[in-house]
């Protein structure tokens, strides 16, 4: 029965007279929990490290005849022990601590008579004074505290005296509402903030008798270093942390669907009401690729989908039959040669929707401008197939923290690929290295032991002279990796040496030395976007510097290492799979010298200035919008059509890291809304186009692993049970360049950063209409040489314009690291207010970006 | 350099403090001397003695001799000590003055007398050292107080410090050393008695190359103060004997964990250290030898629970000072994750000795299952209050009568407070009990760190016991369900039943709280809370009947014990 290999040893334990295996290492409540037997808990969680307080789960032991009571939490099995956990006396320990516990508790309603009678909607005869009432708690009927008391057997009849603790209720930051009256101080909330988010916003205050959690600065979460990311509301087995949205409402359903905000693709368990309102979303700790965690944009962003909804189609704002609607729409296409048409389509589309649009269009139609809705990112597309041989990175997001060294250039994902930038932070927490190279100071910043701050044009020959050092140094060793073009590498790198682009780029010569040390040692994850660079060869420059690197350490075919591009588009790697972004040939922007006349625009989930900044969109005669919000009715559209949106949705979505997971759809699509495949399917039809005809997204799905590559092993019903990641065949190649940027860093730059958490005096919290509000004192990080030209004093009140009537006033503080510019960082917590109050309840795509301005001008006060 | 130069020059500044030319005042310092104004007396004789350069003024270790302080004394020509006890500034300059001008003792203001081997003491002074409480006394670890200034290593060497390392380094390798200190029977002084060298073994069996020994001076019992003792008299006691405990176990690193606001331990045992990596007995390649070792000083807040052992590795990392959950016990997994063995100051200041004069010499002393001494701390209602060195083995009949002078007033002790807050009260039936480990832990007391306080027939035992409770409750660190709300339920019951408003079952509610904390509690801190309810029934259950049945308010004269936990800022 007992297996003894010796290296995954198993050991049996007898579990109250069933003998049962547990893992090696593992606790006794967890190898209980494998095997369907429930111990109460209350301070411990799947998805965190044993704490051991609430003494719940205590369980007598028996180890070689010796008897202990022991938290079944923190006591790992060992073989042969036996476990007891339903005794009397372990029974009496329980009820006596929980008798504890109620007395700082509101339970009025479990000592009531008519509990097993009374209903959520029921009026209360006075038998339970109103602050006591488990009926008027947010969490009530879902309350974990409840059914642990249940399960303790407990007679409610304690004779100690109850204490309500009187504290004022935070209902005035953003998102959340907290009540420590219901706190039971499991520390859950906390725990989460500092093992896995590794914010630390919230603390232990106090201690004995009066501890209780807090933020850990200042009262307000805003001030406290908050990135709303509601992973505490998750654990929180009380009403004490809530969603503020919503948070009465009790939910009818549960479904587990992908978050379409991304292109992490967390797993995330939706909870809809019987109004088919999506109430709740909370992080599913089986998801593979976020474990459990969300953001703000996945748990916050979602109530755009609970709003009213265009249900039918419109032609010229009037409502037609789905029938015409597809009549109307066959007619302008055949009416319109293909070079006319373009296609915008979603990122939030399935990759169903997206197969069906290429063989329709691309492949059918030959309409040639197919495209999404989002910065497409194609220069690290480019980059990664002339390195790789493949479109998109590899590794697993997860595997993120067990890298040495972790590589963050010019990209946000604290903001905008949240998990991405978890996994980075737990990694610097357990003492990896984590560089950024960045000008903007960004959340990641703070975490970072090796901020390489030089402005974005200049990385490229910071990753070169890393690059010369390696190979100087591999040359005497004969330890080169010769992967192709491998010799014009080294051509391009010699013109690189350490000391003159030190001097170059400013910064210290032994910085890139050190550099070039750290990445030679273990295995190094490489995560980069290309923001602040805005033409394309620069991109190409540098992507090109990055990838020759990666090659150059050797991580290409490292376990440990991950290349991870920051894209924003939900499904956009997807999309590359399906070949909606053009094949791997002719990966294009748009024809920028198309004209088209028809556009057929998937507006879901778009980047809100891909659309407005869109000319070839505004100028096109015939706009087809797909969509179901309601704001783009009686706008300039010629026809619309109802398509499913987030909460209606089902299909299948590539993330990141080559992931392919199955989204369900919690609610049914109401009226003629209809999935895009659906849509695509039947103007086939009426296109007459044969080899478009498929019954349901299984279907489609079947077609998909018999044509596009990476797919083939996929089983389309075991997806929705478990995640399928596409391992793609590397061919790994050096990258080269002729391209010679001209110098274009004359301008002063003002870089725009965000944080979590700034000095608390330069924070004020102050109330508006009841709901807290940030103000920051603007601290303007002016570069030594400006500062020196402009004969300008540290603490000097300066007004900075620009010729794009950008004006921004501060106080000047000494920036050291970076020349000719100047820096600020703006507090998250207000963009979180911003976000909360944004019209446009899609708000996830619309976090303002973070960029720089040119400044002209610079007038002290 | 050798160690034997340093040690010539060490005796070379004792030769010459000693020597007939030099007069050398000593005034004790340390908390009590400090609480006292031993610092104004320094600073006065400084002033006093200015331009004369045959004075030396020095400020050396407290003898444990509080009711005493200010003590101060004057070596005479033949090197026999006078010491004036209680000195103010007025009898200070009295005696100066007569010093200068008479050559001569101020008789009228002298305490007794103290001559060094082979001298003939001066008649009509008291000998110190062979009368109460002094000649009761055992001095091993506390050997140099009240003798040596604490900031000076010469000092330390010169009466044979770091003779022990010295002799470990160059005669004995670590396994041998190990040996002498599990053959020596000591035994821990934090309170669980365990044997010291079984300790160390565990750590020395481990083959990481980073384990610390880290060395507890947390010390928040109220009524003891002899770890802060040993820091403050004499630091490097501990120091050598930190150094040894890593040599005997091949650790890496060694900490000394203060409670921030403990001000001279911290300040000397910086200095101590700071002082012993010049002189090499700290740092890369000791003396030579190939054993590397370094020790630092960490500070902890205002919290007592800190001073549980995995607590302390938390505060030591910068977290919130609150225990862990054990297994895995700190050998294996400790501060920063690596093997840890932590010790009580007293336990390692007797390591010196040990290793220095032998195992078998130490084992000869105390009695058969404790050997060695106690240093205990005496405080309440006694009249010689202090920190007393003692062999193992005396009754609490003699502390008491020997030692501690009998009750300070007229009224009869009653009871003893003994091992913290957390140890309870013992009786006076019980004082024929012998101060052991063993012979203690019969009666139900515990000697824990050594702090007795002395209560006499006017304490109120449940009002006393509401004290300690109120203590234990404040301290709890809020982590553990059953410590956290137990203690604060214990003591809600305890104030309703002294301010007369006791319910009927009130002392079953109580133990039954008691009951899941001793089985339900994370660490200690819990699962003794009920300990002292529990000795105080067994000594004055009539006592708790009488607070129970009749009116019985109490007048608390402790109020600010009594803090209301409640109310929040």
């Amino acid at each position: 029965m007992t297996t003894t290999d010796n290296n995954n040893k198993l050991a049996t334990i007898n579990l109250n007279g069933t003998y049962i295996n547990a893992k090696p290492g593992q606790t006794i409540i967890q190898a209980a929990m494998d095997h369907g037997v429930y111990i109460p808990y209350l301070c411990y969680h799947p998805g965190l490290d044993p704490y051991g307080a609430c003494r719940m789960c205590v369980v007598e032991t028996e180890v070689n005849g010796r008897k202990s009571i022991q938290a079944s939490c923190t006591t790992p099995v060992t073989d042969g022990m036996i476990v007891t956990s339903t005794q009397d006396d372990i029974k009496d320990l329980r009820q006596g601590i929980m008798d504890l516990l109620i007395t700082e508790h509101p339970h009025g309603c479990l000592t009531c008579h008519r509990i097993e009678l009374c209903g959520p909607q029921d009026v209360c005869q006075r038998h339970v004074s109103v602050t006591d009432r488990c009926t008027t708690c947010p969490k009530n009927e879902r309350c974990e505290l409840k059914d642990t008391i249940r399960s303790t057997e407990l007679d409610m009849r304690t004779p100690l005296n109850y204490n309500r603790r009187d504290l004022p209720i935070h209902s005035d930051d953003p998102f959340y509402d907290r009540d420590y009256n219901l706190c039971i101080v499991c520390v859950r909330c906390v725990r989460v903030c500092d093992e896995v988010r590794v914010d630390n916003a919230l603390t232990l205050k106090q201690r004995s008798g009066i501890a209780i959690v807090g933020t850990a600065s200042g009262n307000s979460l805003l001030e406290s270093g908050c990135e709303f990311c509601g992973a505490c509301i998750d654990m929180c087995p009380t009403g004490a942390l809530v969603e503020r949205d919503y948070k009465w409402e009790k939910k009818e359903k549960k479904t587990t669907n992908i978050c379409s905000n991304c292109p992490v693709g967390c797993q995330i368990i939706s909870e809809s009401n019987k109004f088919n309102k999506i109430i709740r979303v909370i992080g599913d700790l089986a998801g593979e690729a976020n474990q459990g965690q969300t953001c703000m944009r996945g748990k916050f962003a979602y109530d755009y989908v609970n709003e009213k909804k265009l249900n039918y189609v419109y032609k010229n704002n009037e409502k037609i039959s789905y029938e015409d609607g597809l009549r109307e729409l066959s007619s302008i296409i055949e009416k319109s040669p293909n070079d006319s048409i373009s296609i915008y389509s979603s990122p939030r589309s399935t990759n169903e929707d997206l197969y069906l649009s290429k063989m329709l269009f691309k492949d059918n139609l030959g309409i040639k401008n197919l495209n999404l809705l989002t910065n497409n990112s194609n220069e690290i597309f480019e980059s990664l197939y002339l390195a790789t041989g493949n479109l998109t990175g590899k590794g697993e997001l997860a595997k993120i923290k067990d890298s040495d060294n972790i590589i963050l250039s010019l990209g946000n994902p604290s903001e905008m690929q949240n998990i991405v930038a978890m996994y980075a932070k737990q990694a610097a927490r357990a003492g990896k290295n984590l560089i950024v190279i960045d000008p903007r100071e960004t959340e990641m910043t703070r975490y970072s032991n090796n901020w390489i701050r030089i402005h974005p044009e200049n990385i490229y020959k910071l990753i070169n002279a890393i690059s010369k050092i390696i190979i100087d140094q591999a040359r005497e060793s004969y330890e080169t990796i010769n992967y192709p073009n491998l010799d014009t590498a080294i051509a391009e790198f010699s013109s690189y040496d350490s000391l003159k682009i030190a001097k170059d780029i400013g910064i210290k010569d032994e910085e890139i030395k050190n550099l070039a040390a750290l990445l030679t040692k273990g295995a190094s994850s490489f995560i980069f976007g290309t923001e602040l660079l805005n033409k394309r060869q620069d991109k190409n420059l540098y992507m090109a510097s990055l990838l020759n690197l990666y090659h150059l350490t050797g991580n290409i075919n490292n376990e440990e290492s991950s290349l991870i591009p920051l894209i924003n588009g939900a499904n956009q790697i997807g999309a590359l799979y399906m070949g909606i972004n053009g094949n791997v040939n002719s990966i294009n922007d748009i024809d920028k010298n198309a004209t088209p006349e028809v556009c057929l625009i998937f507006e879901d989930g778009a980047e809100p200035e891909v659309i407005e900044n869109n000319d070839l969109i505004k100028n096109a005669k015939i706009k087809v919008l797909f969509t179901n919000k309601k704001e783009y009715k009686n706008k300039d559209f010629d026809l619309i059509f109802p398509v499913t949106d987030f909460s209606t949705r089902s299909g299948t979505y590539v993330n990141l890291e080559n992931r392919v997971q199955y989204t369900n759809s919690s609610v049914s699509p109401k009226g003629d809304t209809k999935e895009v495949w659906q849509i695509i399917n039947d103007l086939s039809e009426k296109l007459n186009i044969t080899n478009i005809n498929f019954e349901n997204e299984k279907g489609i799905f079947k077609d998909i692993t018999k044509n596009m590559n990476g797919f083939a092993l996929i089983d389309y019903d075991n997806l929705k049970s478990e995640s399928f990641i596409i391992r793609n065949k590397i061919t790994p190649s050096f990258i080269t360049h002729e391209y010679l940027p001209e110098n274009n860093l004359n301008d002063i730059r003002l870089y725009e950063g965000r944080v979590l958490i700034k000095d608390s005096e330069d924070v004020h919290i102050v109330k508006n209409e009841d709901m807290n509000e940030v103000k920051v004192n603007t601290i303007l990080e002016v570069s030594r040489d400006i500062i020196e030209k402009h004969g300008i004093n540290e603490g000097a009140l300066v007004t900075l314009s620009g010729s794009s009537g950008y004006e921004i006033k501060g106080k000047v503080k000494i920036l050291n690291n970076l020349d000719n510019s100047i820096s600020i960082a703006n507090l998250f917590g207000e963009m979180a207010i911003e976000m909360q109050n944004s019209k446009n309840k899609d708000w996830s795509m619309n976090i303002p970006k973070l960029n720089y301005q040119i400044i002209d001008n610079i007038k002290v006060e | 350099m050798e160690f034997d130069q340093i040690k010539n020059i060490s005796l070379q500044e004792w030769d010459n403090l000693n020597s007939k030319d030099t007069i050398w005042i000593r005034v004790g310092y340390g908390a009590s001397g400090q609480a006292a104004g031993a610092q104004e007396i320094f600073d006065l004789l400084e002033e006093l003695s200015s331009g004369r350069d045959n004075i030396t003024i020095t400020l050396v270790g407290s003898m444990g001799l509080s009711y005493a302080e200010p003590l101060m004394d004057i070596k005479s020509n033949n090197g026999v000590r006078i010491f004036y006890n209680n000195v103010t500034p007025k009898i200070t300059k009295e005696i100066f003055n007569c010093l200068i001008e008479k050559n001569a003792p101020l008789s009228k203001y002298v305490f007794g007398q103290i001559a060094p081997e082979g001298e003939e003491p001066i008649d009509g002074f008291i000998e110190l050292n062979k009368n109460a409480p002094l000649k009761f006394t055992k001095q091993i670890a506390t050997k140099n107080f009240g003798n040596t200034s604490p900031t000076n290593i010469n000092h330390y060497i010169a009466n044979g410090g770091y003779e022990g390392l010295r002799k470990a380094l160059n005669e004995l390798d670590p396994e041998k050393t190990l040996n002498q200190v599990k053959n020596s029977g000591l035994r821990g002084r934090g309170g669980a008695a365990f044997s010291t060298g079984i300790k160390w073994s565990f750590l020395a069996g481990n083959n990481s190359n980073i384990k610390y020994i880290l060395c507890n001076c947390e010390e928040g019992d109220p009524g003891a103060f002899n770890d802060k003792g040993i820091l403050e008299n004499d630091p490097h006691m501990l120091l050598e004997g930190l150094i040894l405990a890593g040599y005997a176990t091949g650790a890496s690193n060694g900490h000394i964990f203060i409670r921030d606001g403990h001000e001279i331990p911290i300040e000397n045992s910086r200095k101590a250290i700071e002082q012993a990596y010049e002189l090499n007995l700290l740092g890369e390649n000791i003396l030579g030898t190939g054993f590397s070792y370094d020790v630092e000083v960490s500070l902890t807040g205002d919290s007592y629970v800190a001073g549980e052992e995995t607590a302390l590795m938390e505060a030591i990392e910068g977290k919130r000072s609150m225990p862990r959950f054990k297994p895995p016990f700190p050998a294996v997994f400790g501060l920063w994750g690596k093997p840890s063995n932590i010790n009580n100051v007293k336990t390692l200041s007797y390591v010196p000795y040990i290793i220095k004069e032998g195992s078998d010499e130490y084992k000869n002393i105390g009695s058969e299952s404790s050997s060695g001494t106690a240093i205990v701390c005496l405080s309440g209602h006694i009249k010689r209050p202090g920190m007393y060195e003692i062999e193992m083995g005396m009754t609490i009949n003699d502390l008491l009568k020997n030692i501690g002078g009998g009750s300070s007033n007229q009224n009869e002790i009653k009871l003893l407070q003994t091992g913290g807050p957390l140890g309870g009260v013992l009786g006076k039936e019980d004082f024929d009990v012998k101060i052991d480990f063993d012979e203690m832990s019969k009666v139900g007391a515990i000697l824990g760190s050594g702090g007795i306080i002395v209560a006499d027939s006017t304490t109120d035992v449940v009002d006393l016991i509401r004290t300690l409770v109120a203590f234990n409750q404040f301290e709890s660190c809020g982590k553990c369900f059953p410590c956290r709300l137990g203690n604060t339920h214990m003591l809600d019951i305890l104030n309703r039943i002294c301010n007369s408003k006791p319910n009927d079952n009130d002392m079953d509610i109580i133990k039954k709280i008691g009951n899941s904390m001793k089985t339900g509690s994370l660490c200690g801190h819990g699962q003794l809370g009920y300990s002292p309810i529990a000795s105080a029934i067994k000594y004055f259950k009539d006592e708790f009947d009488i607070a129970l049945s009749v009116n019985h308010p109490v007048d608390s004269n402790i109020d600010e014990m009594i803090l209301p936990t409640r109310t929040r800022p």
